[in-house]
């Protein structure tokens, strides 16, 4: 039986839930991991009982994401019961349909309200930016019109290529009106192996995140970094044997794993995902026509959240794509 | 009368933003990161890759020991501009009153909105924030439990006070 006490999560929920509440988007980044490219929405019926399954197992925050949440033909009514339930809340998008006009209904939603609205840009040169994402100038001049109308923002900045010299300079562009920005490494996905012109070294990644460091010093203590300790931390010096390649050759590199106890992701079929990377590899059920914690505390998301690895490190890539490669054996449990 | 056991409070997560639940995390992967493949001649051989916990730059105190560094903010403070970096408690900020509380089977998981950590504390401790919580930060510091004696809860209003969720107007 699924609802066995053995399949019981430790926890009676996860902290974070991110809701894909649309598989489109309007744009078409080169690196991204969403598979955004199939015009579904979730269904509102079900995404509102879910918010309210979530409020009353105790949530504590919720990310809506996609896609591109504002294609979502109900995203403001969703906001708005987000946040009337008391969670705190992420919705992150590419700022390019965020307009006057909806700006400034978002901030009437979210005044007085825990939300972050994260957008993504590059670079505050539309030249550099549209290298990879598109759309830079509507972008930037809408980021700047969003945090003039009070709504707190953060800024998503993927390093690449394009961008590694220059990246901490977008602090410098819209700082203080955004105090908040997030970097990342470009990810090993389906789309970036593609244009492995915008791939980075780890060299190339060390030295921008040594280079945030000391530019970060520059500003108030207000100026809010959450992935630069992150980053630092995780460049320790490896001693690593000649393994370490099983590592390198996996097509991504994810340095940290909640996998299915304390983060979900939900798609917009309501398909129950531990991890956002290792999409294919992670899926804990379906919660479509189930209770969210029926499928919390099922035999398939037991098998998920204890699984020997992340699953992000059984994939590699190869000519004809990913693949699952199960490294480690029954018969060598031992190992584990 | 079995003694009330005793309120306990432990960290459970650095950050709610791409972090892990602590014993989760690297040290526990990075010791598991092992793999059994074939050689070049077919033999099943075992490889081992252990990463180490040395950061390139020394950190004076809690050398080599990341996690001790995180907990404690040391590494925070030897690599970012100032201690204040670590966290987001404006002065006067009564940062007890927002934690946000779960319960759970074990007791329950506590969430410090300002400075994004979660807590773990089992049932007696859940029990002892509710009623600091209710406490006005102007009287904590005189704060005497309805439930538990002072010596019962001196480790617990320790750790409030080392994490900085113990404020005092």
């Amino acid at each position: 039986m699924d609802n066995d006490i053995a399949y019981r999560a430790p926890l009676k929920a996860p902290l974070t839930a991110s809701l894909w509440i649309t598989g489109g988007c309007n744009l078409a980044c080169k690196y991204c991991y969403a598979d955004a490219s199939r015009n579904i929405y979730m269904d509102p019926a079900r995404l509102f009982m879910l918010v309210d399954e979530f409020r009353d197992l105790g949530v504590f925050d919720i990310t809506i994401a996609g896609g591109e949440p504002f294609l979502h033909p109900q995203i403001f009514q969703v906001i708005q019961q987000i946040l009337d339930s008391g969670m705190q809340m992420g919705v992150l998008t590419n700022g390019v349909l965020l307009d006057k006009e909806k700006a400034s209904r978002l901030a009437g939603i979210a005044e007085g309200k825990k939300m972050i609205l994260q957008v993504s840009l590059d670079s505050p040169d539309p030249r550099i930016n549209d290298l990879t994402r598109g759309m830079g100038e509507t972008v930037l001049r809408n980021i700047k019109h969003l945090a003039k109308c009070g709504l707190q923002l953060q800024i998503s900045c993927v390093l690449s290529s394009a961008n590694i010299d220059s990246a901490h300079l977008i602090i410098d562009e819209l700082y203080p009106l955004v105090k908040r920005f997030h970097f990342l490494n470009i990810q090993r996905t389906d789309r970036s192996l593609k244009h492995p012109e915008l791939l980075i070294s780890d060299s190339q990644a060390y030295d921008f995140w040594m280079r945030l460091n000391a530019h970060a010093k520059k500003f108030p203590p207000d100026l809010f970094l959450p992935s630069l300790r992150i980053m630092l931390r995780s460049y320790g010096e490896e001693e690593s044997h000649e393994s370490w390649e099983f590592h390198k050759n996996a097509t991504f590199s994810c340095q940290s794993c909640s996998i299915g106890l304390t983060k979900i992701e939900i798609t917009p079929e309501f398909d129950m995902l531990g991890c956002d990377i290792a999409k294919d590899f992670s899926k804990m059920g379906n919660i479509a026509e189930k209770p969210f914690a029926e499928v919390w505390n099922s035999r398939d998301a037991y098998t998920v959240r204890n699984s020997p690895y992340p699953p992000c490190y059984k994939i590699r890539s190869s000519g004809d794509g990913v693949a699952l490669e199960d490294n480690l054996r029954p018969e060598f449990a031992c190992f584990r | 009368m079995a003694k009330q056991q005793k309120p306990t409070i432990e960290l459970y997560l650095y950050s709610m933003n791409q972090e892990f639940p602590v014993g989760k995390g690297h040290v526990t992967f990075l010791e598991r990161h092992s793999e059994v493949r074939k050689d070049i001649a077919g033999k099943l051989i075992s490889r081992e890759a252990v990463a180490s916990n040395t950061f390139k730059e020394k950190v004076a105190g809690m050398a080599n020991d990341w996690s001790a560094q995180w907990i404690h903010n040391q590494w925070v403070q030897d690599y970012t501009k100032a201690p204040s970096f670590s966290s987001r408690v404006k002065p006067g900020e009564d940062v007890m009153a927002k934690l946000i509380m779960r319960k759970e089977e074990f007791g329950g998981l506590v969430l410090d909105p300002v400075n994004d950590r979660v807590y773990k504390v089992n049932a007696p401790g859940y029990k002892l924030l509710e009623e600091m919580k209710k406490t006005p930060a102007a009287k904590l510091k005189t704060f005497k439990s309805a439930e538990f004696a002072a010596d019962e809860m001196e480790s617990f209003v320790s750790f409030l006070k080392g994490a900085g969720l113990w404020t005092t107007i």
